[in-house]
């Protein structure tokens, strides 16, 4: 199973993945080996206690350290909002969040795994948040690459993702911009900071609703070099323990971060902020600018709201919501123009703050898409995680650039991928010797040209071999046979036959030099030690019987084409310009 | 609760809008408001008086009929919009049918769904399926379904490659069929004949499902369908007696053994029969002859799986029928070497043959140990189990088997008897050997000091042993002076704590974690045997939960807390604990842990031992004070459980201060009565801490704090007193911003130390109103049908203004469309 999110448009069953399409009966572990949670955020992993306490899983469960870390927080976040909401009995405890994390495996990047004596997995770094990574899954030679989400575009933090040229049989990859290419990420930074400062000038006050962690720590970092640059003295808050927390983890796991952070790192820490302050709940009445981030990212309670809730009002202020808001939370319908909002106690609000979108979030766009896909080399693509008539269009481009099937399946469909299974074949160093000679001999093969190789295969112990038919005849102790074709002809030539073997042996010389040539005492002559000509007849008699033989193995070859009509009549002034077709 | 006719409006612009422009993307608004008026619809079907109803005044509002009319009649492909049509019509189809179909609305939208534009949607397949499921289930719908052939398209859907589309036509069908037996038995024949055609063709069997054409339905579906219908148990005993259902059934296990899916379609058929009660003895024994021919030919792990489903079927069965039972046992029974009695030497042989390969084994043994988990079996079976668990830990150590080491995914296996092993120990009046009982413990001691053992592994054993030390203190094997096995129970208490500490050290959290645990449960549930207290004393087993509480791990930590809890609980260990660690220097660390901790988890655990300290008195009365001034403190903490923790330690202050509103007298207390009994609490800050609680932006505290303050009005009888008028308020308080509950910074500043200011305060404020209002979820408001519209119109009226002014639609800023 690849990822176990939830769905945050839905507070009932269909928040939850239907697990009775695995099974109706008992638990889990009897059909799944094991669980890869590429990421924290909850649209991947936000099912997980559910699946393994409530359904019922044992099996491993395998991420990355630093979303192991992180991912009882968020899970831990996630129940507390839901709580807020009615029918949430069917729900997991925080007993259940550390039951699940204690089936979770760690593993490292490029850390090849082996589940069971088949499967084997590979964690590839993919951006996107702290320890998010892509896997690659193989069994046999057959293998799957799936990215969750990824960036292929390196920020402030994190750098860029990369994957090995594994050519796996099918690519599953994320398309949540599947039409789009960002802009210039400069221009968006640009942007925000005009819009605090601007605000922040005015003598307002500016909210940015968060999640606790993930892309937060881009926009602090953003923040702090700012106000660090403009010697601004305006305070930054951020929610009172998340900072600890999020400093924590990042100094954690700072190997997962990206270079420069990395390097900075041994004189100062990036994420110990001078500018940036621990926030406490009597700060909003203060007066005067400030900047504030709170959770939750989309209004939808706790903290960023009751703030949001006191400062709307006010033109001078304003909102900034750096993500995506589900459908119905208050951030949603900000962004979409509602002005009069209703809260849960029938007041109603007038929004007069200032409310801007700028959207921060890590995901790859149409060309880090094409990129990754020129990364890997699949032979098929799967497009997941976006909208349909996007991923159709991207979908085209990957046929048609790249040759290679794209499917973009919709919720609960089946796709069949027909994978052609290879199988490892030793080749024989004389087969190979021989075959290169003789190519070589014939033209001067294009080094990268694939080529043609005949040979006899032998299957012994489950192991392919493939080899000269000589040398697999040797070791299997069967006898020889030599099927050689005869074509008798008839010539008109004046003389004993012996001399009119002469004229062919200097025709055949003259046209075939390269090759071995030898006559016989007795006039018979032999090319290649593989056709054999004799000629017949009788000494008065102007009709001679030509009699060439050759072997099945070198009709095959070409070397010897014999067509009994292209042998022409060999006038007896003219034998050199009749050709005996070889 | 009356519909506005504000929303009616608002719906009758939506229905247009939708008509004009494109659906919005996320389709989770428009499910919710269909699923509102799928309750409306409900709530006026069942409505007797239809004239005073609100749902059905607003129904018969609505402009319903309209839109639907508008899309049928739609000739461009709006895939979305066919879709929402067609749910829509399914949900209203109940109270306007006879209208939609004089118009020929639903003929037109089944038709529009049809159109192989559409039909390629498997959105629009699902729908459409849904209507026809809602058309069906009114009584003048079926005439309908029939004139229009729907059966047909439901069959189609059958073979869909979109799980959703089969299951919703296996839904449909089970529907038909179950419907029509009564009513149109030669319809209903013709639809089981179709569904039926798999079970009867020894040749589609055979061949599978890869060879399914389009007219022959395939076998998983077909049983999915006959599960359906199987729940009524009058045609479940009409299949069984007039079709041979069983026949079939046994066929299909004795033919398509190498299909997993198909086999447990199978499976699940028959629990169904057997939950109807449609099976007689005859057709049991057909199973159980089916089951034995499987074994014998060497399909063992279908035989296992049939078995078990027999032996669920009835508890009677397992126990009487040794037969089934020992073969369910068989593959345990043959890995530890021990005989049969029931089956046959040749099936015996046969298994032993085939668990030599691995993979075999592995399977084998793990459906046995399901089986057994999921029947309860009884306590017989402990000793088998003790076997394989012996057994399973010498596979672990190769060097050391006398046996082929061929069970793979002995981890698995392993989990697998510990489960089995749980349950059977959990049993109070389990009657276990001796040599059992220490067998397993033996085993559980083993797998902990493995480096192999996995975190999950770890904590099951843990709880394994937890359980069989109880039952060996039961034997009285851990006395020493018992029948002279002094030395044995010595052992045992000295393996257990080298085990133990080895555990509380590990590298791995998952570990310590579940050491800590065990130490506080073993203490809990064997809290009267001197032996345990002793070891726990003598051991050091305190101070080595006392280092967890220091641990680097939050959850350890936490773990460590409770068990510290647990072990308070017994005297002598608190006794043992304020000697050597002194309680001094719990409560300063508890208290650091509350005020600094950065994890939640060890925070809430922090807070529930300081209250447990102080209820039950064990500290003295410096320390309690102390930890009052921690709970107070800790009303600002981030977490609403460490909040709602808090509370809860204050009801119980509250209950412990205040004395009886009733005098010993009968009479009520007075005014200033009752200002001196809260003088306590408030000197103490419990009143600032529900103030602030009051004031809490976390829905659950809040509530909690006003559910508190209502019990002390009500307690103290405070509705009686006249309210101060509300301009005296603000004389008393100053200008103060007052927020919607009434509690302004000055209020909370003054009420907190005044109790009279505080009592006037609670007798004004409406704490019902605050506490529905606390009560209601975010959702509660969200999915309001009025906030619903309101959400939809704006997007689409987004829309609207954007066509209108030739603007394009943008999803984010600063994002280039490049194609």
């Amino acid at each position: 199973m690849m990822d176990c999110g939830m769905h945050m448009g839905y507070n009932d069953e269909r928040r939850f993945p239907d697990f009775s399409y695995i099974t109706r009966n008992g638990k889990l572990t009897d059909h799944l080996d094991c669980v890869i949670i590429t990421h924290f955020h909850l649209d991947h992993c936000g099912a997980l206690p559910y699946m393994s306490e409530m359904v019922g899983f044992d099996g491993p469960i395998y991420m990355t350290h630093p979303t192991k870390a992180i991912c009882p927080i968020l899970l831990e976040d996630y129940r507390k909002i839901t709580v807020e909401r009615k029918g949430e009995t069917n729900f997991f405890t925080s007993d259940m969040i550390k039951s699940c994390m204690k089936k979770t495996v760690a593993v490292s990047l490029h850390q090849t795994v082996q589940v069971d004596s088949e499967l084997e997995i590979k964690p590839y770094y993919a951006g996107h948040v702290l320890g998010a990574a892509m896997f690659h899954v193989k069994v046999g030679s057959q293998s799957v690459i799936y990215t969750g989400d990824y960036n292929m575009t390196p920020d402030r933090h994190l750098g860029a993702a990369w994957v090995d040229k594994c050519q796996p049989d099918l690519l599953i990859t994320e398309s949540t911009y599947a039409t789009t290419i960002r802009d210039s990420k400069r221009c968006r930074e640009r942007d925000f900071l005009k819009k605090v400062h601007d605000s922040v000038d005015k003598g307002g006050k500016v909210l940015i609703p968060v999640f606790a962690l993930g892309r937060a720590q881009e926009l602090c970092i953003l923040l702090e070099t700012y106000w660090e640059r403009m010697n601004l003295k305006v305070p930054i808050y951020f929610s009172l323990g998340l900072t600890e927390k999020a400093n924590h983890y990042y100094k954690l796991f700072i190997t997962w971060t990206n270079q420069k952070i990395k390097n900075t790192f041994v004189q100062r820490n990036m994420f110990e902020f001078k500018h940036i302050k621990a926030f406490e709940r009597i700060y909003a009445d203060n007066p005067g600018p400030m900047v504030v981030f709170a959770t939750p990212g989309m209004l939808h309670g706790g903290l960023s709201l009751q703030i949001f809730k006191k400062w709307c009002t006010s033109e001078n202020n304003m909102v900034i919501m750096p993500g995506y808001c589900v459908a119905g939370t208050i951030g949603w319908k900000i962004l979409n123009g509602h002005r009069k909002i209703e809260f849960e106690n029938r007041q109603t609000v007038e929004v007069k703050m200032s409310v801007q979108y700028m959207s921060f979030s890590a995901h790859a766009d149409a060309k880090g898409i094409m990129q990754l896909v020129r990364q890997c080399e699949p032979r098929h693509v799967m497009l997941v995680h976006g909208e349909e008539k996007k991923m159709e269009f991207l979908s085209k481009k990957i046929r048609d650039e790249f040759g290679v099937k794209c499917f973009m399946p919709a919720n609960g469909e089946t796709v069949t991928i027909p994978i052609l299974h290879p199988i490892p074949i030793d080749v024989s160093l004389n087969l190979l010797k021989h075959d290169t000679v003789s190519q070589a001999a014939q033209d001067s093969p294009a080094p990268k040209r694939s080529k043609v190789i005949h040979g006899a295969l032998v299957m012994r112990d489950s192991a392919l071999r493939l080899m000269e038919p000589r040398q697999a005849m040797k070791e299997l102790g069967l006898p020889e046979h030599e099927i050689r074709f005869t074509s008798t002809l008839t010539l008109e030539d004046d003389g004993q036959p012996t001399k009119t073997a002469d004229k062919i042996y200097q025709l055949i010389k003259r046209h075939f030099g390269r090759h071995s040539i030898q006559q016989s005492s007795d006039g018979n002559i032999s090319l290649s030690e593989s056709v054999l000509v004799k000629v017949s007849g009788v000494d008065d008699d102007i009709e001679k019987e030509i009699l060439v033989s050759w072997s099945l193995q070198v009709s095959l070859c070409h070397l010897v084409k014999l067509n009994s009509m292209s042998l022409v009549a060999m006038s007896s002034n003219n034998i050199g310009s009749n050709i005996l077709s070889v | 609760m009356p519909i506005p006719d504000v929303l009616t409006e608002k719906v009758n612009r939506l229905l247009t809008l939708l008509t004009c422009y494109k659906l919005p993307n996320d389709d989770t608004l428009l499910e919710k408001l269909l699923n509102w008026i799928d309750g409306v619809v409900h709530r006026t079907v069942k409505c007797k008086d239809r004239s005073q109803d609100s749902a059905w005044l607003f129904l018969q509002d609505i402009s319903a009929v309209e839109f639907l009319k508008t899309c049928s009649r739609m000739s461009d492909s709006n895939v979305e919009l066919l879709t929402f049509a067609l749910k829509l019509c399914g949900c209203v189809v109940d109270v306007y049918f006879t209208e939609l179909e004089t118009n020929h609305t639903i003929s037109a939208l089944l038709q529009n769904a049809l159109m192989p534009d559409h039909w390629d949607h498997p959105s629009v397949r699902c729908a459409l399926l849904q209507m026809l499921h809602s058309v069906w289930q009114t009584q003048t719908g079926r005439c309908w379904f029939s004139q229009k052939d729907c059966m047909t398209q439901v069959k189609r859907c059958i073979f869909d490659s979109s799980i959703f589309v089969v299951n919703a036509a296996i839904k449909l069908m089970s529907l038909c069929i179950v419907d029509l037996t009564n009513d149109e038995p030669t319809d209903m024949d013709g639809l089981l004949d179709f569904v039926m055609q798999p079970l009867h063709s020894d040749t589609s069997l055979s061949q599978g499902d890869s060879n399914v054409t389009q007219t022959t339905v395939p076998l998983q579906q077909s049983l999915a369908v006959l599960q359906g219908v199987c729940k009524d148990r009058q045609l479940a005993e009409l299949l069984l007696c007039e079709r041979d259902l069983i026949g079939c059934l046994c066929k299909v296990l004795l033919l398509r053994t190498d299909c997993a899916k198909s086999y447990e379609a199978t499976l699940d058929l028959i629990s169904v029969l057997f939950t109807a009660d449609a099976v007689s003895e005859v057709h049991r024994l057909h199973l159980k002859t089916t089951a034995l021919s499987l074994a014998e030919s060497g399909h063992f792990l279908a035989a296992l799986q049939l078995t078990r489903r027999l032996l669920q079927s009835s508890s009677e069965t397992y126990t009487s029928d040794l037969g089934l039972t020992e073969l369910l046992q068989s593959p345990l029974k043959v890995t530890v070497g021990e005989n049969q009695q029931h089956l046959t030497d040749a099936l015996w042989e046969h298994m032993k043959r085939t668990l030599v390969d691995r993979r075999a084994h592995t399977q084998l043994l793990r459906e046995s140990l399901t089986a057994l988990r999921d029947l309860k079996v009884q306590q017989d079976c402990l000793p088998l189990l003790a076997a394989l668990l012996t057994y399973t830990q010498k596979e672990a150590d190769p060097g050391s088997s006398p046996l082929v080491t061929n069970v793979m995914g002995c981890s698995k296996v392993q989990q697998l008897t510990l489960d089995v092993l749980c349950r059977i120990l959990e049993d109070d009046n389990l009657e276990a050997t001796t040599e059992v009982t220490l067998q397993i413990f033996q085993c559980c001691v083993t797998f902990l000091n493995s480096s192999l053992t996995s975190a999950a592994m770890c904590g099951k054993t843990f709880q394994c042993l937890c359980l069989v030390l109880r039952h060996l203190s039961h034997l009285s094997q851990l006395h020493p002076a018992v029948d002279g096995r002094e030395e044995e129970a010595g052992g045992v208490l000295d393996l257990l704590h080298v085990t133990l500490q080895r555990s509380l050290c590990d590298m791995k959290w998952e570990t310590r974690d579940s050491a800590v645990e065990f130490v506080g449960s073993l203490v809990s549930q064997m809290s009267g045997s001197d032996v345990i207290v002793e070891w726990v004393i003598d051991r050091g087993v305190v101070e080595g939960v006392w280092q967890c509480v220091m641990d680097g791990e939050s959850y350890v930590r936490a773990a460590a807390l409770t068990s510290l809890g647990l072990l308070s609980e017994v005297s002598r260990v608190w006794e043992h604990i304020s000697v050597t660690i002194g309680q001094n220097d719990v409560v300063e660390k508890v208290t650091a842990i509350v005020q600094n901790d950065t994890e939640a988890f060890a925070r809430r655990a922090a807070i529930d031992l300081l209250a447990k300290l102080w209820r039950q008195d064990l500290v003295d009365s410096t320390r309690s004070h102390d930890i009052e001034k921690v709970m107070r403190n800790a009303i600002y903490d981030f977490d609403w459980e460490v909040k709602l923790r808090v509370l809860t330690f204050w009801e119980q202050v509250q209950g412990a201060l205040g004395p009886q509103p009733v005098k010993p007298d009968g009479t009520k207390r007075g005014h200033d009565d009752i200002t001196s009994v809260l003088q306590p609490l408030c000197d103490c800050g419990g009143l600032t801490v529900l103030l602030e609680a009051f004031d809490d932006y976390d829905k659950a505290v809040q509530k909690k704090a006003c559910v508190m303050l209502r019990t002390l009005k009500t307690s103290y009888a405070l509705n009686d007193i006249e309210p101060i008028p509300e301009d005296a308020k603000y004389t008393v308080c100053g200008q103060d911003s007052v927020n919607e509950h009434g509690v302004s910074k000055t209020t909370k500043k003054v009420a907190s130390r005044d109790v009279a200011e505080f009592i006037r305060w609670l007798s004004s404020v409406d704490l019902d109103s605050v506490c529905v209002r606390a009560d209601q979820s975010i959702d509660g408001y969200a999915d309001n049908p009025q906030s619903l519209v309101d959400d939809l119109l704006t997007s689409l009226e987004r829309i609207e203004h954007m066509t209108d002014t030739d603007g394009e639609e943008s999803g984010e800023e600063n994002v280039i469309d490049c194609y």
